[in-house]
């Protein structure tokens, strides 16, 4: 017997939503959500009164410099342009098609993929990427980041704790004469990044990752350590030039400088 | 069941759910609890904040005092200019604020969505002390919002400035 338009639907709607209901029961196994970063305790009353003299080292090894989030090539911005593409051809699909959702889906995610792909290789800008990569890396050694951080730490250490923080490194420990610190704050800066969403050209912001730890007694072990991010605000590809990147640059060591200090000597539970 | 007792059922349903949505109540906090202006939210112990308007582009922020035994209690305002990913530039700084409230005295931009958050400061014994920064609690998991080791911390309060 020959099955009516009716009972057509009628079956497009049992399997419709079963099937959507098993793609993202499949997909959610692909996704893994790692929860955001979070901030040790800070260190005891007890332990920041055997502190004494603490002098602040930047570890010497150079942060991981990049760009992530827009395609790196042509062929990478293909790719982008087609997923993304496909992700709205597939919902104006689905929405066109109403009760044949799963095949409007399908056909509007295929017509998405093939007209977006080509777009997507257009627009990326391999070469501005470059450009902006190696302003980067220039603006990183010029600025020499991990040092100047360490020396914000240190002047923002003293207006606002009043201990006695010393710059700390062998040319330091000459000029300085800080050969009886007790104690070593290390600042480590692990990356210098702009990052954005994983799309053809998208906005980008920067990112700075610290490391810091607290260092003392003969064999210098660790008492504490903590990492933390700075993530600045989005702007497009295009209005990065050197003097945006030297403010946000300047912004961001003056937060973590803040930050590290706060967590370090100032923080407290509060009754 | 017929067409017409199918649609009425799921608009009755569909009240239902939303009557949900419209009731609002001050978004639970971390830290020092906010006066004015008040965050909001939409949904009961949902996750997004209604940003609340402010009256000046100079307003006055208030905000909770608290009197501990150990000694007097000051505050430190931050406010930031925020965009779509949370606060962006720091705009105007204030520490060791005796008033649980501060009129602003920098002319904010119109028309802009700021982020503010405040921390209790106290000196005893000559050390310096003070608390985390406050934030909405938005973490669904019940992890205390403040120890995000990210800044600055996309939680904290917001205000929008009017027109002119």
């Amino acid at each position: 017997m020959p099955r009516t338009g009716y009972a057509r639907r009628r079956s497009w709607l049992r399997v419709g939503p079963c099937a959507i209901a098993t793609l993202l029961l499949v997909l959610s196994g692909c996704v893994k959500i790692k929860p955001p970063e979070r901030l040790p305790w800070p260190p005891s009353e007890d332990l920041r009164s055997r502190l004494g003299r603490v002098g602040v080292t930047a570890t010497a090894s150079t942060p991981v410099v990049e760009i992530s989030g827009p395609a790196r090539s042509r062929g990478q911005g293909a790719l982008r342009g087609m997923t993304a593409g496909a992700a709205i051809g597939g919902g104006a699909g689905c929405l066109a098609t109403g009760y044949l959702c799963p095949a409007g889906t399908v056909a509007g995610g295929l017509v998405g993929a093939i007209l977006a792909a080509p777009v997507g290789a257009i627009v990326a800008a391999p070469t501005k990427l470059e450009e902006l990569e190696a302003l980067l890396k220039r603006a990183v050694a010029e600025l020499d980041i991990p040092r100047a951080l360490r020396d914000r730490v240190v002047a923002v250490g003293r207006e606002q704790t009043g201990r006695m923080l010393e710059p700390d490194s062998p040319a330091d420990r000459q000029a300085d004469g800080a050969g009886d610190v007790r104690t070593r704050l290390d600042v480590t800066v692990e990356q210098v990044a702009l990052t954005g969403l994983a799309a053809v050209t998208p906005p980008v912001a920067l990112r700075v990752r610290v490391r810091t730890r607290l260092l003392g007694g003969t064999d210098g072990s660790e008492l504490y350590s903590h990492s933390l991010t700075y993530q600045g605000s989005s702007h497009d590809l295009d209005s990065w030039r050197e003097e945006r990147l030297h403010r946000e640059v300047e912004r961001a060591l003056t937060s973590l400088a803040e930050k590290i200090v706060e967590e370090v000597f100032l923080l407290t539970p509060w009754p | 069941m017929s067409g017409p007792r199918l649609v009425a059922g799921c608009l009755l349903l569909l009240t239902w759910a939303v009557s949900g949505c419209t009731k609002t109540g001050p978004f639970p906090v971390l830290g020092v609890k906010p006066e004015y202006p008040v965050v909001q939210h939409v949904l009961p112990n949902g996750p997004f904040p209604i940003v609340p308007a402010v009256e000046s582009l100079q307003p006055t922020l208030r905000w909770e005092s608290r009197s501990i035994p150990s000694g007097e209690v000051t505050y430190d305002l931050r406010i930031w200019q925020g965009w779509l990913g949370g606060p962006g530039e720091l705009v105007y700084s204030r520490n060791a604020l005796v008033d649980p409230w501060h009129t602003i005295e920098i002319l904010l931009d119109p028309s802009t969505l700021y982020f503010w958050t405040i921390r209790e400061r106290r000196v005893t014994n000559g050390q310096t002390r003070v608390s985390d920064w406050a934030v909405l609690k938005m973490d669904p998991s019940g992890l205390d919002d403040r120890r995000l080791a990210r800044i600055p911390h996309p939680g904290y309060y917001r205000f929008k400035t009017p027109k002119q």
